[in-house]
């Protein structure tokens, strides 16, 4: 396993969807800040916009199950690890991506809203994105890598839709940051540092596991 | 080079090729010193195995009707190399030994037998001595090939 | 150049309930062989093996000269073409190219694009827009493009016309006036194979029949049909053996012609007559 496989890997993943992305990226572009003014949080429409980042990183999956381009990963001259790791660099280019425009929505609400981040509020959104992104993935492809996006989808969608569900009834109730509601307010140092350090972790163990999985996924 | 094989002939296709090639050397269509086609090219124009065309061009070197050189091909040999003219003579033998035969069952004696072949010889006379022999082998021709 | 573009030894493999058992065959390098049996005999089990879908539970298996599971490297010289698509279907052609390329050292986009203008495939077409026909032609097209040496294909006939068959036999004509290539390809459409085949391997129910070169297969078998009350000697094994009210008719080893009685009619068989037999007798 090379990492020039992994990135040709990543990049036919950004081939595969290609053709479909438009309707799902445009969903995520409006409803992101939509919601965030909605709630009146400018911070939510980074954390939206990395949710929905998260449905779209499932789109390979979709698209690879429906035609059976694992048996073309097959015929390429990559090694079978390097396609689920490959999905991995995607899925991070793709979270990436929804931190960038998510920043730009977040900041843009912010100004018009009268409502300014501070610096620390701003690291804690991005690394909280982080972890929430981390365990969707986390959680959800080892499912796909064992049984196939078909079959797999109705279970890994339960943890996604406990979350979101999760930020949203909480961003609502409090009428604040959800970031901001951890008990005991512990210092954004060690949120920042517990998020950044637990999704990496979560990513890396799933990995592995997806690695295992998809090896003996009989096809 | 012309070959025209049949699927329905009974005859083996690579024996077909061979017969054929021959002929085509024998009647002079093919000059001492000729490239034949490529046992591959021959094997994709004619949509069959390479095996088949192969074993065709194998046993037409083998009778000395052709040479294959390593990395260059196939050439015609000449019509009067040993090998031509033994295959040849065992032709006659053969030919005469069945004419033989059927003459002790028609119960003809020798004079009978000389007579006979001294008449076709004098009818033979005229005509080309090599075409006479195209039409010898096992009697499989495809048609087309005599003109 | 190692002159056995496949070696499969002992194979035995497994794939959800279906097992391979004890597969062996070889392909020279420069040839064709022509992979038999009928849907559900292993064809396609036997071919993820040698691609390294699957790993086998025991044997060996060399592909151009490398065991498996050999580097990945490996697969840039092979073109696998299957009976259905493994491409987006929503990718033009010219997508198609712009995918796949970067996976291959050695593509040759000019190759592609020269290919898919002689196949009359229109670079703009969406892969989903072709019929059976073009997407086994656009297959080939890729494998050539990345300039393989052995073609592998599975079912490649099934679902195409005559007149598409016939073309994929000129194509595997042109690929093979390189001695350097080969081609192994599956189908239960024997007819196909009766003459480009340099080889045939048999299979049934997962295990090879016979593996020979062709012609040697078909002259090692005799078609022999006789009356109701025929073919019952005792010392000749009658393969695929049916008897009716009229007649009774089985496959019979070459050398087994001489034991019968009775008054036979002895053919040569067609290689369809000798997977149906053969698949038959189990």
């Amino acid at each position: 396993m090379t990492s020039s496989a992994v990135l040709r890997l990543a990049r036919l993943d950004v081939r595969s969807v290609a053709p479909y992305r438009n309707a799902q990226v445009l969903l995520m572009v409006i409803l992101a800040p939509l919601l965030a003014a909605i709630w009146g949080e400018p911070a939510s429409a980074l954390v939206m916009a990395v949710v929905f980042a998260t449905f779209l990183a499932a789109y390979p999956f979709a698209v690879a199950d429906k035609n059976d381009l694992d048996t073309l990963y097959g015929m390429l001259p990559v090694a079978r690890r390097a396609v689920v790791v490959g999905r991995l660099v995607f899925s991070l280019g793709l979270f990436a991506a929804a931190l960038a425009y998510g920043g730009v929505a977040t900041a843009a609400l912010a100004t018009l809203m009268h409502r300014p981040l501070t610096a620390e509020d701003a690291v804690m959104v991005v690394t909280i994105s982080f972890a929430i992104f981390a365990l969707m993935a986390a959680l959800q492809f080892p499912f796909y890598w064992a049984f196939g996006y078909t079959k797999a989808r109705a279970a890994s969608f339960v943890p996604l839709f406990a979350l979101a569900f999760g930020v949203g009834v909480v961003s609502i109730a409090t009428g604040q940051d959800p970031t901001g509601t951890f008990p005991g307010a512990p210092s954004a140092a060690l949120v920042a540092a517990v998020s950044l350090i637990g999704g990496t972790v979560a990513l890396a163990v799933s990995t592995a596991l997806s690695v295992r999985l998809d090896a003996r996924r009989v096809r | 080079m012309r070959v025209v094989l049949s699927n329905t002939s009974g005859v083996p296709l690579y024996e077909q090729i061979k017969e054929q090639v021959k002929a085509a050397i024998l009647a002079g269509e093919l000059a001492e010193g000729d490239a034949l086609p490529s046992v591959r090219g021959l094997a994709r124009d004619l949509r069959i195995s390479v095996i088949t065309t192969t074993r065709a061009y194998a046993d037409l070197a083998q009778e000395g009707f052709i040479t294959n050189v390593a990395g260059k091909g196939a050439f015609v040999l000449g019509v009067d190399s040993e090998l031509v003219r033994e295959q040849l003579l065992r032709q006659v033998e053969d030919g005469l030994t069945a004419a033989l035969d059927a003459a002790r069952l028609a119960g003809l004696d020798r004079d009978g037998v000389v007579e006979i072949l001294d008449t076709l010889i004098a009818t033979d006379e005229p005509e080309d001595a090599g075409a006479a022999t195209t039409d010898r082998p096992t009697g499989h021709r495809t048609e087309g090939q005599d003109q | 150049m190692n002159d056995l573009a496949i070696a499969v030894r002992h194979l035995d493999a497994t794939r959800g309930t279906f097992h391979l058992r004890d597969v062996s065959f070889e392909l020279p390098t420069g040839f064709v062989m022509g992979f038999v049996g009928r849907n559900g005999a292993g064809k396609t089990t036997t071919i993820r093996c040698l691609l390294g879908m699957l790993t086998p539970d025991a044997g060996e298996i060399e592909v151009l000269g490398q065991p498996l599971p050999a580097d990945p490297a490996l697969r840039e010289d092979i073109g696998v073409v299957l009976d259905h698509s493994t491409l987006v279907e929503d990718w033009r052609l010219t997508e198609v190219e712009r995918a796949l390329a970067p996976f291959y050292s050695r593509w040759d986009g000019a190759r592609y694009r020269a290919l898919l203008e002689e196949f009359e495939l229109d670079p703009r077409h969406k892969v989903k827009e072709l019929s059976r026909g073009q997407a086994m032609k656009l297959g080939i097209t890729l494998a050539l493009s990345h300039h393989a040496r052995l073609l592998v294909l599975d079912e490649p006939t099934s679902g195409l016309d005559p007149a598409a068959r016939d073309e994929l036999v000129s194509i595997l004509g042109d690929f093979l006036t390189d001695d350097g290539h080969s081609v192994l390809f599956s189908t239960h459409i024997t007819s196909d194979l009766e003459r480009i085949a340099d080889y045939v391997t048999v299979i049934d129910a997962g295990r090879v029949v016979d593996s020979a070169p062709k012609d040697e297969l078909l002259d090692a078998y005799r078609l022999v049909r006789g009356g109701p009350e025929d073919l019952v000697d005792p010392d000749v094994d009658f393969l695929g053996l049916r008897r009716n009210e009229t007649g009774a008719e089985a496959l019979v080893a070459a050398g087994q012609v001489d034991r019968l009685s009775g008054d036979l009619v002895v053919d040569r068989p067609t290689l369809d007559e000798i997977v149906v037999k053969m698949g038959d007798h189990r």
